[in-house]
This record gives C-alpha cells, sequence and structure tokens, in this order.
C-alpha cells in the first residue's frame, strides 16, 4: 500500500498533534513525525502543511534567531488549531474504526 | 579551484544553492508568497543534513573541496531530490495551484504562441486560399515585391515621425521636422530600414519578430496619415501643414473669399450651426456696423441675405465665446436682440455686447448678463461715413411694388409660410449667394425689402 498517499489525507492532523505537543520549527516538526513512525513523510509536505495551516488560522508563528546559522521559524498552536484537531482526532477514530473493523472481518473470512 | 572550508560554510552555501533553486521554482507566485513558503528554508534543510551525517562525504573528509562544491550540491539534490519537485510539493502541500514550473514538461509562452500561431495562420491562410492560388494574386504578390523599397522607407519616416510627434507635439504636421538632427534621425532610419529590408543588417531572430511589428504599426499610422494628407491636400502644398480643422478652415477661407462680394457677400448658416459666419479678406468678422446713404450710422439693423437667411456673425462656439476688443482688456460677450417673438436675433447689428464682468453663466449655451445690465454699443469705426452719390430714394424707401411697404415695420408676426424657406439653410447651393450679391451695390433690389421682414419673424428656427 502506498502510505504517503494514505499519509495525505491525514497529515493536517499529524502536523497539528505534533505542534499541540509543543512549539516547533519545520524540520523539527518533521523529525517528530519521523521518530513517531511517520518516516516517509516528506519534508517539504510538512512545510507546505505548516504554512498552509499557519495561513488558515490554526497556528500561530514566531522567529527565533540563531546564532550559528539562519533564523528559525517556530509554530504553535491556537485554539482555533486545536478545536480544528479535537475535529480530526474524532473523525479519525470512526473512520480508522470503521475500516479497521471491515479490514478485521475480510481478514478473517 | 581548492579553498579550505569548514564543513559547516560548505554545507550552509550548498543549502543556500538549493533554497534559491526551490525559490526559482516558486517565481510564479507573489514574493510574499514565496518568502511565506521558504522562510527559515535553509535552516530546516541544514539541519535535515546534519541528521544523516554522511551524506556530505566528500566535504566532511578533509575540509576541502575539490571541485567547487558540486559533489556536495549532488548530495543536497540527492537528499531532498530534485529543487523542482521539493518546489512542487511544497506548493501543493501549502494549498497553491500547481503552476507552470513543475516536474511536467514545459511548453513555455512562446511555445504556446507557436502552437495557437499555427492553428491561426493555417486556418486564415485557407481562407484565403481561394484568392491566393489565382495567377491574379501572383501577379500582385511580384508588383508588391517591386515596391518594397519604397516600403523600407515608407517605415522609417512613419516611425521618425511618428517619434517626432511624440516628443515634440508639433502644433502643425510636418512631413519633414524642423529639428536638424530630427532630419538627421530620419536619414539613420532610412538607412537602417533599408538595410534591414536587404538583411544587411539586424538579423538576429527576435528582431524578425520586432520588425513585423514595426511594419504593422507603420501600416496602420502611414493609411491614416495618407488619408488625412489626401484630404488636407490644401494646406500640404501650401508650405507642408496641416492641423485639426485647419485645412478645412483654409478651404472654407477660400471658398469664402472667391464668393464674396461686398462686406458681407458670403455668410452662411450651415446646417449644423458651424464654420460660418462673416469674413472680410480671410478673417472673420465679429460685427458689422451699417451706415445709411447719407453716412449717418444706424442702430438695430437686420440684416438677411439673399434667400432670406439671418446674416450671422457670430454661429457655433462665437456666442457663447469672449472676443477681444481692440483697447480692451477684458473679454467681451456679445449679447443677441430679442425680437417682439421673444426669439434671440443674433443677425442685428451692431451687435451689443457685455464684458466679462457683467455677465454670468446660468446653465444656458452662453452667458446671461448680470441683472440689472443691460446690452452695451461698442464703438463704431467712424462717427459718420462718407455720404453716397446716389438717389436718395433709392437706399431707403420701401418697396414700392410689395404689399404694404412692410420694410418699416420692424416684426409682424403672421409670416406663415416662412418657417419653410427659413428652415432650408441648405437650399440652393452657393452660387445662390454668390450671383445675387453681386448684383447689390447696383440696384437695391426691390424684390429683397419685402421678404427680410417676413423672414425676421419665419427664420426662427436657424436663429437660437
Amino acid at each position: 500500500m502506498d502510505t504517503t498517499q494514505l499519509l495525505k489525507g491525514v497529515l493536517d492532523a499529524a502536523v497539528l498533534a505534533v505542534v499541540a505537543d509543543e512549539d516547533g520549527y519545520g524540520y523539527d516538526v518533521v523529525r517528530r513525525l519521523r521518530a513517531a513512525g511517520l518516516v516517509e513523510v516528506g519534508d517539504a509536505s510538512v512545510y507546505g502543511t505548516l504554512r498552509r495551516l499557519y495561513s488558515g488560522g490554526m497556528l500561530t508563528s514566531y522567529v527565533v534567531p540563531s546564532d550559528e546559522g539562519p533564523h528559525r521559524k517556530y509554530y504553535g498552536i491556537n485554539a482555533q488549531g486545536r478545536a480544528m484537531l479535537d475535529t480530526q482526532r474524532k473523525e479519525w477514530q470512526e473512520f480508522s474504526g470503521t475500516l479497521t473493523g471491515l479490514l478485521t472481518t475480510e481478514g478473517a473470512a | 579551484m581548492s579553498t579550505t572550508l569548514t564543513p559547516e560554510t560548505v554545507v550552509l552555501d550548498q543549502v543556500r544553492r538549493y533554497a534559491a533553486d526551490v525559490r526559482a521554482h516558486l517565481a510564479d507566485l507573489s514574493p510574499e508568497q514565496v518568502d511565506d513558503l521558504t522562510d527559515g528554508l535553509e535552516a530546516d534543510l541544514a539541519e535535515a543534513l546534519a541528521d544523516m551525517p554522511g551524506s556530505l562525504r566528500p566535504v566532511a573528509a578533509g575540509g576541502q573541496v575539490p571541485d567547487g562544491g558540486a559533489t556536495a550540491l549532488l548530495d543536497v539534490a540527492a537528499r531532498f531530490g530534485p529543487a523542482a519537485v521539493y518546489a512542487a510539493e511544497l506548493r501543493s502541500a501549502a494549498g497553491l495551484d500547481p503552476a507552470a514550473p513543475g516536474p511536467r514538461p514545459r511548453i513555455g509562452l512562446r511555445g504556446r504562441l507557436f502552437v495557437l500561431g499555427g492553428i491561426f495562420g493555417s486556418g486564415w491562410k485557407s481562407l484565403w486560399a481561394p484568392v491566393t492560388s489565382t495567377p491574379q494574386w501572383a501577379a500582385f504578390l511580384e508588383f508588391a515585391a517591386v515596391l518594397r523599397p519604397a516600403w523600407w522607407v515608407l517605415r522609417a519616416w512613419v516611425v521618425v515621425l511618428v517619434a517626432y510627434g511624440w516628443f515634440h507635439r508639433p502644433q502643425n504636421f510636418e512631413l519633414v521636422p524642423q529639428a536638424t538632427y530630427w532630419r538627421l534621425l530620419l536619414v539613420v532610419a532610412v538607412v537602417v530600414s533599408v538595410q534591414w529590408g536587404r538583411e544587411r543588417w539586424l538579423r538576429w531572430r527576435g528582431l524578425h519578430l520586432l520588425r513585423k511589428a514595426v511594419d504593422v504599426v507603420a501600416v496602420l499610422v502611414a493609411v491614416p496619415l495618407f488619408v488625412s494628407a489626401a484630404f488636407g491636400a490644401n494646406a500640404e502644398l501650401n508650405g507642408l501643414r496641416t492641423s485639426s480643422g485647419g485645412s478645412y478652415q483654409q478651404g472654407y477661407d477660400d471658398g469664402v473669399r472667391d464668393a464674396r462680394s461686398g462686406i458681407f457677400g458670403a455668410s452662411g448658416v450651415s446646417a449644423d450651426g458651424t464654420g460660418s459666419g462673416v469674413y472680410v479678406d480671410g478673417s472673420q468678422v465679429s460685427n458689422l456696423f451699417v451706415y445709411d446713404a447719407s453716412g449717418r450710422a444706424l442702430q438695430d439693423v437686420q440684416i438677411f441675405d439673399d434667400q432670406g437667411r439671418p446674416v450671422r456673425t457670430l454661429t457655433g462656439e462665437g456666442v457663447a465665446q469672449a472676443w477681444s476688443l481692440p483697447d480692451f482688456e477684458q473679454g467681451w460677450y456679445f449679447q443677441p436682440s430679442l425680437s417682439t417673438d421673444g426669439r434671440d436675433r443674433w443677425n442685428v447689428y451692431p451687435l451689443r455686447g457685455l464684458p466679462d464682468d457683467a455677465v454670468e453663466w446660468d446653465g444656458s449655451d452662453r452667458p446671461v448678463p448680470l441683472e440689472g445690465e443691460q446690452p452695451r454699443s461698442m464703438p463704431a469705426p467712424f462717427l459718420q461715413a462718407q455720404s453716397l452719390l446716389v438717389p436718395s430714394t433709392g437706399g431707403t424707401a420701401p418697396a414700392p411694388d410689395q404689399p404694404g411697404g412692410a420694410a418699416t415695420t420692424p416684426v409682424t408676426p403672421e409670416a406663415p409660410q416662412v418657417p419653410a424657406d427659413g428652415e432650408d439653410p441648405a437650399g440652393p447651393p452657393a452660387e445662390g449667394t454668390a450671383a445675387p450679391s453681386a448684383r447689390v451695390p447696383g440696384t437695391p433690389s426691390p424684390a429683397a425689402a419685402s421678404p427680410v421682414v417676413e423672414v425676421s419673424t419665419g427664420a426662427a428656427p436657424s436663429g437660437d
């Protein structure tokens, strides 16, 4: 199964969840997603998703200057983002429950 | 080149190049969008690379970059994929439309125009095929080919004239610019254009299109230019000048001069009330002063031509514009007389008028006297003119053979049949004005006296 295709539909929720846990900059979010097991997630997909969620008003953003190199842009979740995350969490649980049930039945049969 | 660099600077350098490459693939977005998408990109890339030790082996090995960093750059691309793909992913994840630069093959604007041109071009050609396949067309092309050098000269001339007109805004059209350096430029342009046409100079590919564009523009300019030149031929030959309306006015003046006999031999009220008036030696007359046979100045004299049309010195805009009088600083607005039926009369001389500060604009098409102001007379050129030797009865007596001797009765409203005449100013052609007016000095035409009065009420439709 092409997990990158599966990931597309749920990347928003995954990114929101990671940022809700703790503020993070672009690659930091990528790293945490990968550490959580989404090893195939693309850097640019995550960065783009962060920008889109920010534009949509789900995230806050602030820049932290860096001594060693270029500055870093951190993202944090806000109330709207949390509401969105809650919705998506419920939707995912329903969907995954349905699909799990479906696949389990088929596998058993 | 072999430069000692720390691994960090090399990585950053490569990362910057890669980031710049990504930005280049987002160039169709607004700068703000690009900034928003790629802000902090270098930091993220650098850190991602640092997370994968070994990906930059050539740099890490000795701190030396043997080939200017190309190997390291390759590693950056190997880690993140081609910049174009990276940019496309960034763009689509951010919810932006995938644009022309992307993984798909690029046709480019030029390619598309080419394809479009091919589609239209072939359709256009087949449309004209019935014409272009004839031997006559071939003959025409052969003929046109002979004229090409003339066209090369003409297009240079047109381009220079347009540029000259643009920069100098000359009052009159100049076939050959007055300024010397513009003449020089004309010569240079002709040489360039001819050499260009002979394909001796300027043979770059891009200029092929430019040449077509210049040709099209030159045709678009040259045709109207020739048309206007043809219509303004009079003025053109009299010193190569024409201006908007000038040539027409000049032609009209010439006609007036030819037809004129006496002071107001040729006055006209044209259908739209413009382009007419009274002229003496080519200059327009604003006011007329009338003296009787004994040389006395007359006031409030109505003047008509042989067809019963009011002779108006002021027509069209003339009734609303300020005139300048000799030795009088203010502008002067002429005012009409009023007939008993309440209509303005502009053929009553000498016309009275008012200076600037005694009139107001009340929204009508001409200024009206301020409250309490009365139109004033202008000083006459002579208090007394020379007496005439004509029999004293000739000039002033009412026409003996007309009923009622109506000439002395200024205005009588009963003249029902006349409006038809009065409304037909274009009526009999110009010869009708010229011939009878030539007769005027000889005999104070008895037939003229009576119609004058009747027309004075009847010609109202054109006398507003």
